[in-house]
């Protein structure tokens, strides 16, 4: 193998390692099975350190879902570790539900599951976040 | 290199260059006044780096001030921190590094690590000990060993979790995580030319997490497998002045939890390192670098971009 050959070689694997190391990612989704729910938070976009979230469960008629039982788990994929804090779920008002706190404890990509469930009924949302983002730029 | 270095030296090949032979002379005769060499160069380059042909030890203290610009998501779309976040590291690494025979030599490293992170009106500093580095060194061929050829040198380690998982961590900004949590197995190739004063070194390496459960009960995980490629080029500048600058290349594989790839934990980053190294005495050597990851859109991914000042002091024995 010639050196140019060589170079050539190195050059192709390491555009390739560069392609292969982006891809894309749904900004959030929400997976209605008879329970819908909507996430807004405060602050808006969330930040790194403590964020308060609001999930408001609903039927498929629209209808609030009180009495559901959550769980939100927030993971940093590449660093493979959840929150530094376990959020409490308390119901503030019927179907409207508060998480606290859901902790972001360094800037970066998030993601963040929720699941309800009421009886035989259930949802599910997820959202990938970028913390820490809100000033941008370079 | 190491203990058997100099009885070793008599029986390489014939076809050693002159400079090569004047620098072995150096090494056999007068070790006491051996200065940077063919052979050395690159020997101390922060961190652990490798032992000089002559020595039979060697032993440094570095340590280290990081500062955080900012993030790329996993798309590489850089976001840079307000005024409203803050990230500093501060940590010091004491490691050492013996010969055995002609062409290995073991070494460890403890690293102890400072946290501080700053958000809004919460503000926490937190640290511990990292997670300890052991790892040992082979040469096929040494520096200068056959002048036509690089040297070739193969590296195997491991990285044991005594540090805490940020997991684990108990403070909200998650300041006193001080490891990656996972036992990771570690591996390498390193390509070195020396062309007095000149050198250049091409390095590839691997850490290969292995799977450890989360939270104890938690499902299983495995971080992702990173691989980096380093060029390395340096010059002796003056009598016992070295400066190198490197350029590197770091990819991160997915993590897999339950056997699953994670969507989105892929990682990239570039940057640059500017080293430099001042012969004290033959066996004092101070080091100092400031290594800046390369910062804007797609030139990383899921890291955070940054700039890291070290100085260290290091004593090689003979």
């Amino acid at each position: 193998m010639t050196a140019r050959s060589l170079a050539g070689l190195l050059m192709s694997v390491l555009l390739a390692a560069m392609v292969v190391g982006c891809d894309n990612g749904d900004d959030e989704t929400t997976t209605a099975k008879q329970l819908a729910l909507a996430l807004s938070w405060d602050p808006a976009p969330p930040t790194t350190g403590q964020n308060r979230l609001t999930i408001t469960v609903t039927h498929a008629d629209g209808s609030p879902a009180p009495g559901a039982t959550l769980t939100v788990d927030p993971q940093m994929p590449a660093m493979g570790h959840g929150s530094s804090e376990t959020p409490v779920i308390t119901e503030v008002d019927p179907g409207v539900y508060e998480a606290f706190p859901v902790t972001f404890q360094m800037p970066g990509e998030w993601t963040l599951s929720v699941t309800a469930t009421h009886g035989t009924m259930s949802g599910s949302a997820s959202a990938s976040l970028n913390v820490g983002g809100a000033m941008g730029g370079m | 290199m190491g203990k058997g270095g100099r009885s070793s030296i008599g029986a390489r090949p014939p076809g050693l260059s002159a400079v090569t032979l004047a620098v072995l002379l150096v090494v056999l005769t007068v070790p006491s006044v051996a200065r940077a060499a063919a052979c050395c160069m690159s020997a101390s380059a922060i961190g652990v780096g490798r032992l000089r042909i002559w020595e039979q030890f060697a032993v440094g203290l570095s340590l280290s001030a990081e500062t955080g610009f900012g993030h790329w998501d996993a798309d590489g779309d850089w976001t840079r921190w307000g005024d409203d976040y803050s990230e500093q590291v501060y940590s010091g690494r004491l490691w050492g590094l013996v010969g055995f025979g002609r062409r290995t030599s073991v070494w460890v490293q403890a690293p102890v690590l400072l946290n501080h992170r700053s958000t809004g009106a919460l503000s926490q500093t937190g640290g511990g000990f990292g997670d300890l580095n052991l790892g040992a060194r082979y040469e096929v061929l040494s520096v200068g060993e056959i002048r036509e050829l690089p040297a070739i040198a193969l590296t195997a380690g491991i990285i044991l979790p005594t540090g805490r998982a940020t997991d684990s961590a108990t403070t909200t900004l998650g300041v006193d995580a001080t490891g990656r949590g996972a036992t990771a197995l570690t591996g390498g190739l390193s390509l070195e030319l020396t062309r007095l004063p000149l050198f250049v070194r091409f390095d590839t390496a691997a850490t290969v997490p292995l799977p450890t459960g989360l939270r104890g009960d938690g499902p299983r995980e495995r971080l992702g497998t990173e691989v980096e490629i380093a060029l390395i080029g340096g010059a002796e500048v003056h009598r016992g002045v070295v400066l190198s600058l490197r350029a590197h290349a770091l990819w991160q594989r997915p993590a897999h939890r339950d056997g699953k790839a994670v969507a989105r934990s892929k990682a990239r980053e570039v940057g640059l390192t500017l080293a430099g190294s001042v012969e004290l005495t033959p066996h004092w050597t101070v080091q100092a670098s400031l290594a800046q990851t390369l910062l804007g859109d797609r030139l990383g991914a899921n890291r955070t971009g940054r700039l890291v000042a070290t100085l260290g002091l290091r004593y090689g024995g003979f």
